[in-house]
């Protein structure tokens, strides 16, 4: 911890705790501006946005297994609200219990760091029990769509969710100093950020919607401004953060973009697909803990893969 | 002195046991707490699905209060053995005998909690019954609140729990759960047999609340993104607001597939009922060997464990219709039995009335004093959604749809 404080890191994190304040305190003059009670879901998404940010620089900060547990708890807890807004049969339950081990399992292989299961336990071994056991309950009725409904979640929520945890214990060609912590801290600053990014474009510039019949709010110029911008973001910070040099950080961050994007509408559609607004309302201002992760299932894999092959020892 | 002791284990049990368990696994949340009683006497009702119903409710509770509550119980559960021993000296539970010998005598013991001041947690449904389904309310609440009309009695959705320990399941997942505190209920001057009527409605409109926040106005969906082809013969003129009941799939009211919460949205009957009158089309199950609904129009449900499609004349009224008839043959039968009638009504010659059955939880769609009718009907694919609603009905990519109101 002691060396983390004294690396980059501490400066990256301190730089986001620096621009939450001024966010807050932004919309704090705003909602001042314009009367009490008019900004509640924005002071509240701040709010969120504070616990959040608290709780994933403390776990960065205690190391890995501090991460690790994190991740899996946010795991849990986005699966969970999954099968809140899923059509559920009661055959399931069996199902779904065994479906909640892979996560104590999945993030023992990541704690243990062993790559080789964590990479197929739950695409092979899960899928594997998991469709055996589906089959063996014998409910046939709505067999695909329930199927499907598990396996999705497990995926999106356990699998791809779990890869976050992953770069915090990856071992690196060359390591830097500030270690796995700074790998997650990059991709998570990216992927939120662009978010963040993509909305301000959206809003200032935006006219022309990009995907109007999954999300309607979502415009062209926000796509690409908030690309953009997170491309730079990432060059600049790349190299302090990752081994990567400026060029590829930058490169690697409109790909985080591009698939945070793709993270966000899959799980807009989703929504479309169950004609909800949001998932949950476990984050205040924000929906549920799937709406705040929508945009890393895709994205953190793909960081991930990229940071291995690239500089992963 | 046992029973000091019995009240700091109590206090305990819930502080360090139930409520971490309730947080953690089940992310519960109870949504206007402060509606819940601050003394007592006191009388809380809620539908009952689960044995976690009761912690749940007893945790909702400031622990300064908790020993005054006394949830009613079934005696048939809980008198003997490990389980009777903590539900009578640490929930502080009131058996009673189920089996009705006893008339209403048996209720005696609720009036003398109330009268030494204590918070009842009643469950008129009587039993947990089908998961995630309301029972009508039994008669048995009417009787107390007649006879301690200053009582006060605050209606409590509870959300979840049947899914996450269902009855007749010892297998315990992690579901969110959720509770919704009403308003206490005036019950004043009403007749001992309206009040689980009241009470039960109380606590549906209740069910509305529980956070499945449907799309904001500013991002409501483009009609461009609607189901498309809407089938044909159906009036295409747009109706008013749109006063949709939201089915979870007719389709999907398969064996053991409770009706999905977006249902909650059809539980208000009244709106339903005006909004029908004048729009023109509605979708219902019909039968597959006639191919038709019945000549009356008169009503069809489709109870939990009951197939779409198939359905007996609707002239015999709401019995179960088709009980898992095809339960060997099921993967054969179900995808060419599912359709779904597109009924067209002249809109001065009928009224509607959409609402969900309270019994089964499940539609029911009844038109009355219809005219002549042409409906035709589509086949539903399997697993595709029905979403009935007084308005223009019609099938599209993702099976049969609501169209564009």
């Amino acid at each position: 911890m002691a060396e983390l404080l004294m690396s980059p890191f501490a400066l990256a994190l301190g730089a986001v705790w620096g621009a939450l304040l001024a966010g807050s305190g932004a919309v704090a003059a705003l909602a001042h501006r314009r009367g009490p009670g008019t900004c509640a879901e924005l002071v509240a998404r701040t709010r969120t946005w504070w616990w959040i940010l608290g709780l994933v620089s403390a776990a960065l900060l205690l190391g890995s297994g501090a991460t690790i547990l994190l991740v899996a708890a946010v795991s849990f807890l986005a699966f969970r609200e999954f099968h809140a807004i899923v059509p559920i049969r009661m055959a399931d339950r069996a199902l779904l219990a065994l479906a909640y081990l892979a996560i104590p399992i999945q993030y023992g292989f990541i704690w243990m760091g062993w790559y080789g299961m964590f990479a197929i336990f739950v695409p092979v071994y899960a899928f594997i029990v998991l469709a055996a056991a589906a089959a063996v309950l014998g409910e046939t009725r709505g067999f695909l769509r329930a199927s499907g409904q598990l396996h999705w979640a497990l995926m999106l929520t356990v699998y791809c969710i779990g890869h976050l945890a992953f770069l915090a214990v990856l071992p690196l060609a060359r390591p830097v100093a500030a270690g796995g912590a700074g790998l997650l801290l990059f991709v998570l600053l990216i992927v939120q950020g662009n978010d963040v990014l993509q909305y301000l474009w959206g809003r200032t510039l935006g006219a022309r919607p990009i995907v109007p019949r999954v999300s309607p709010g979502k415009t062209w110029a926000g796509f690409l401004g908030g690309m953009a911008c997170s491309a730079l973001l990432a060059g600049l910070i790349g190299p302090w953060l990752t081994p990567m040099a400026w060029l590829p950080a930058a490169g690697l961050g409109a790909l985080l973009a591009l698939a945070g994007f793709a993270g966000d509408i899959l799980m807009s559609a989703i929504k479309r697909d169950l004609g909800l607004k949001d998932t949950g309302t476990a984050l205040p201002g924000h929906g549920g803990v799937l709406d705040r992760l929508d945009s890393l299932t895709l994205a953190a894999p793909l960081a991930f893969h990229v940071i291995r092959y690239f500089y992963g020892a | 002195m046992n029973s000091q002791v019995h009240r700091i284990v109590q206090r305990l049990l819930f502080a360090l046991l139930v409520r971490p368990f309730l947080a953690v696994l089940l992310g519960f949340h109870a949504a206007h707490r402060e509606r819940l009683p601050r003394s007592g006497p006191a009388l809380i009702v809620a539908n009952h699905n689960s044995h976690l119903d009761t912690l749940a409710l007893m945790a909702m509770m400031r622990p300064a209060l908790l020993w005054k509550v006394r949830p009613v119980a079934a005696a048939d559960h809980f008198e003997h053995g490990f389980a009777g021993f903590v539900a009578r000296h640490l929930l502080r539970t009131i058996n009673i005998a189920r089996n009705g010998r006893a008339g209403t005598a048996a209720l005696t013991p609720v009036l003398d909690a109330l009268d030494l001041g204590e918070i009842v947690i009643l469950f008129p449904e009587g039993s947990r019954g089908a998961p995630e389904v309301m029972a009508p309310f039994k008669r048995g609440i009417g009787h107390i609140v007649r006879r301690r009309p200053d009582v006060p009695v605050v209606p409590v959705y509870l959300h979840g729990m049947g899914k996450a320990m269902p009855r007749a399941s010892l297998l315990f997942v992690p579901f969110s759960c959720a509770a919704v505190c009403g308003e206490p209920a005036s019950l004043h001057g009403l007749a001992e047999r309206e009040v689980p009527r009241l009470l039960q409605e109380a606590v549906e409109a209740l069910s509305c609340e529980v956070a499945l926040c449907r799309w904001r106005e500013d991002e409501a969906v483009p009609d461009s993104a609607r189901p498309a082809g809407l089938a044909e013969g159906v009036d295409q003129e747009a109706g008013a607001g749109l006063q949709g009941v939201g089915g979870d799939a007719v389709a999907d009211a398969g064996a053991g597939m409770p009706l999905h919460r977006h249902l909650v949205f059809g539980q208000r009957g009244d709106g339903m009922l005006q909004a029908g009158i004048g729009h023109h089309g509605i979708g219902i199950a019909v039968g597959e060997q006639h191919g038709r609904t019945a000549d009356d129009l008169g009503g069809q449900a489709l109870l939990v464990d009951q197939h779409a499609g198939v359905s007996d004349d609707a002239r015999h009224g709401l019995r179960p219709a088709q009980r898992d008839m095809h339960r060997h043959h099921r993967a054969l039968a179900e995808a060419d039995e599912r359709k779904v009638a597109i009924v067209q009504a002249q809109p001065a010659e009928f009224g509607v009335e959409i609402g969900v059955d309270q019994a089964g939880g499940a539609f029911v769609a009844l038109l009355e004093g219809c005219g002549p009718l042409v409906h035709e009907a589509v086949p539903l694919p399997p697993h595709g959604i029905l979403v009935a609603s007084v308005g223009r009905v019609g099938t599209g990519e993702a099976g049969m749809g609501q169209g564009a109101l």
